[in-house]
């Protein structure tokens, strides 16, 4: 029911519905927030599946995510090419996964890589250090990071490798109760 | 952005942890007053406004003196007499569901055979709400996190967009990850410190802690003499006194809690603990003061009415307790008149308290102009002091709720009172603590306060049920020498496979494995939720 649409075709709604935690109205005005990021790229018909990418500049000036310290490693996080470089689908993606809807196991296989700075599937000590300069704006003495950073990795590192795998995070997180919450972006 | 905004921000970081603890009382005592409406209340008012008959297996000693009650007042009722009556729980309120005293005794035939036991359902149901809150508090318990990794993990909010709050955020969060590391480094000096230094600081303790313990005891004293006082003075006929000389005892209590800690904390300054431990020594010592305060209390209220123990003394003679100087139920001045005073009081002293001290306060800082004034600034807003007061609370009704099953409901009332009151001057005449709470360690610590409290509770409980004599004119058990009797006759009537069942049940043979089978599990517990 409602006003006819033509920006999406019935059976790609019903995709986006089941493959993300929106709703219809919701996917739509996403379109909207994409479109108006860039008028002259983005079509305002996506019935023929258009493969445009938006380029990361252009994401991380959202107002959602301007003054975020991470920016820069989500939009890369949700990106095919890792490079920030967004289509519909991986920005609908991302704010699907940042949503209160989505269960805690899927965020937290996103944000175990937004702190993987260096992409190498681990959470090292040098990503932890960049971790905490974005968490602190670098006003944190040297050795006072290296501290941290020491401690932190000694409480989650469950394989004693000096560096988390994904299932030390994952264990640590799960005893966050604040994660679910905090770990969320609203649009 | 304005001053309140900001400081909006940063509170929202730091009081949520009082707000949810809260939150989950308010849950907590309106759930248990389901469960009493269920099984006490709405059964007894059936059966009141139907007016079935009840049958009581055992003789009551008709003993017109002792079994004499009538609450209702005759003649002429002021109007601030009904005031008077709510703020201290007598006259119309004694006399209604409120009060044990009003719940018939005996059983009830219903269907055929099926009848119902009111004592016995007031009884088992009193002792459900205690496991019930135990089982609760223990499954509701937020997960120890590991410090240093949730901080950097989970800490940052997503959904902070203003430039602004993002860097208090930041600060917030450097300020934590500074104090974490100050401490790990208190702890390393405190290792390196020498004999001598060791020896001078556990003397200065020494002789710190026994100044505590002294205005600690001076305190107790303090409230037994009130008690005393309050009892026997009470036929004052002015309003505004007879109402000061009920609420003695409370008023006391209080001042005794605003005091003390105050010197507490002017004597932690001596002692050179590491931030941690400080913040647990003062929560210690409040924690203490606070039980402590009220089985004083108790214990000199059981004094008067049973004559110390002495059953042959002139006063406690006839029905082996006090009956006279207006002593007319046991109960009464154990539960209702007490602990809804000291109920009612600590929702006074919250609102007046943000009324008449932290608003005022906040007007003299906005608008004088004295240096000095504005150094004194804002009131802080201290949240492990605020989370003990509601403990406090918490305790009062569960001591109280035996003989005042709808102490839970008036609590759930008195509770969101206090959220939407502190809602309000969080926001306008509070500042946030210099210290920042660390909210992840300490939620899991006042748990385990909270669950401590409902123990204490249950000694006084556990005592009135076994030992004391109930009252002999009113409420359910009036016609038993123990409240427990309750429990054998009926289970004597059962058919006698199930009455050796339960004998099995509560034997040795069963009663030690099960003993040891919870507290492996509670063990295992501990060992999930702090590592």
């Amino acid at each position: 029911m409602g006003n006819k649409q033509t920006i999406f075709t019935d059976e790609q709604l019903d995709a986006y519905q089941d493959c993300t935690f929106f709703t219809r109205k919701e996917i739509l005005r996403l379109h909207g927030r994409y479109h108006e990021l860039a008028p002259n790229l983005v079509p305002m018909d996506y019935t023929n599946d258009p493969d445009v990418k938006l380029p990361l500049q252009l994401i991380i000036n959202m107002p959602e995510l301007k003054e975020n310290p991470f920016k820069q490693r989500i939009v890369e996080a949700f990106s095919e090419d890792g490079q920030g470089n967004l289509s519909f689908n991986d920005f609908v993606d991302m704010f699907s996964v940042l949503s209160e809807m989505a269960p805690r196991e899927l965020k937290a296989i996103y944000a175990f890589k937004i702190y993987d700075f260096n992409t190498d599937n681990f959470i090292c000590k040098s990503d932890l250090e960049q971790t905490l300069n974005k968490l602190t704006r670098d006003e944190l003495a040297a050795e006072e990071v290296n501290l941290v950073c020491e401690k932190a990795i000694e409480e989650a590192d469950l394989d004693g490798d000096g560096k988390l795998a994904f299932t030390d995070f994952e264990n640590m997180i799960s005893r966050a109760p604040d994660f679910l919450s905090t770990f969320h972006i609203r649009i | 952005m304005t001053s309140w905004q900001q400081r909006k921000g940063k509170y929202k970081l730091q009081s949520a942890s009082y707000f949810r603890f809260l939150r989950f009382l308010v849950f907590l005592n309106l759930m248990s007053f389901f469960l009493i409406g269920c099984f006490v209340l709405i059964p007894n008012v059936t059966i009141r406004s139907l007016k079935l008959t009840t049958t009581s297996n055992s003789s009551v000693k008709n003993d017109t003196e002792c079994t004499y009650y009538n609450p209702t007042p005759t003649g002429l009722v002021n109007f601030f007499n009904y005031v008077l009556d709510i703020l201290s729980g007598t006259g119309m309120l004694e006399f209604s569901y409120l009060f044990y005293g009003f719940y018939e005794s005996g059983e009830v035939d219903l269907v055929k055979k099926i009848s119902y036991n009111i004592p016995v359902s007031y009884l088992v149901t009193c002792l459900c709400y205690m496991l019930f809150c135990i089982i609760w508090i223990v499954l509701s318990n937020d997960v120890f996190l590991h410090y240093f990794c949730s901080l950097v993990f989970s800490a940052w909010d997503f959904r902070l967009k203003s430039e602004k709050f993002i860097k208090l955020k930041q600060k917030t969060i450097r300020y934590e990850f500074q104090m974490e590391l100050e401490e790990a480094e208190a702890h390393r000096a405190a290792l390196h410190r020498t004999m001598s230094d060791n020896a001078r600081l556990y003397g200065y303790r020494v002789a710190l802690n026994l100044v505590v313990i002294a205005c600690i005891t001076g305190a107790f004293y303090c409230i037994y003499l009130a008690t005393q006082e309050s009892q026997r003075l009470q036929s004052e006929t002015s309003f505004l006194l007879g109402l000061l000389i009920e609420y003695l005892p409370s008023v006391v209590i209080t001042a005794a809690n605003f005091i003390v800690p105050m010197i507490c904390d002017f004597v932690m300054r001596f002692e050179a603990y590491t931030l941690s431990m400080q913040i647990k020594v003062i929560l210690f010592r409040a924690v203490f003061l606070r039980f402590a305060s009220l089985g004083v209390l108790l214990f000199s209220l059981w004094a008067q009415i049973t004559c110390g123990g002495d059953v042959t003394a002139t006063d406690c003679k006839a029905c082996e307790y006090n009956y006279g100087h207006n002593y007319t139920m046991l109960s009464l001045i154990v539960s209702l008149h007490v602990m809804y005073k000291l109920m009612i009081f600590d929702l006074l002293t919250i609102t007046l308290v943000t009324l008449l001290v932290e608003f005022p306060r906040r007007m003299l800082v906005d608008f004088c102009s004295w240096k000095l004034v504005k150094l004194w600034g804002y009131q802080q807003f201290l949240v492990p002091q605020n989370i003990l007061q509601l403990i406090y609370g918490q305790t009062v009704v569960w001591i109280g709720v035996f003989f005042c099953p709808l102490l839970p409901l008036l609590n759930t009332i008195k509770f969101i009172l206090i959220f939407y009151c502190k809602k309000l001057t969080l926001f306008r005449n509070c500042r946030p603590a210099e210290k920042t709470f660390r909210s992840a360690r300490s939620n899991f610590f006042f748990r385990i306060i909270l669950l401590i409290g409902l123990f204490v509770s249950c000694v006084p409980l556990g005592y009135s049920v076994a030992k004391i004599q109930p009252s002999k004119g009113c409420g359910p058990f009036r016609s038993l020498s123990r409240i427990w009797d309750v429990i054998p006759n009926s289970v004597a009537e059962l058919p006698i496979t199930t009455q050796q069942f339960l004998y099995f049940l509560g034997s040795q043979a069963f009663a030690v494995p099960l003993f040891l089978l919870c507290c492996h599990f509670m063990l295992y517990l501990i060992n999930c939720v702090v590592f």
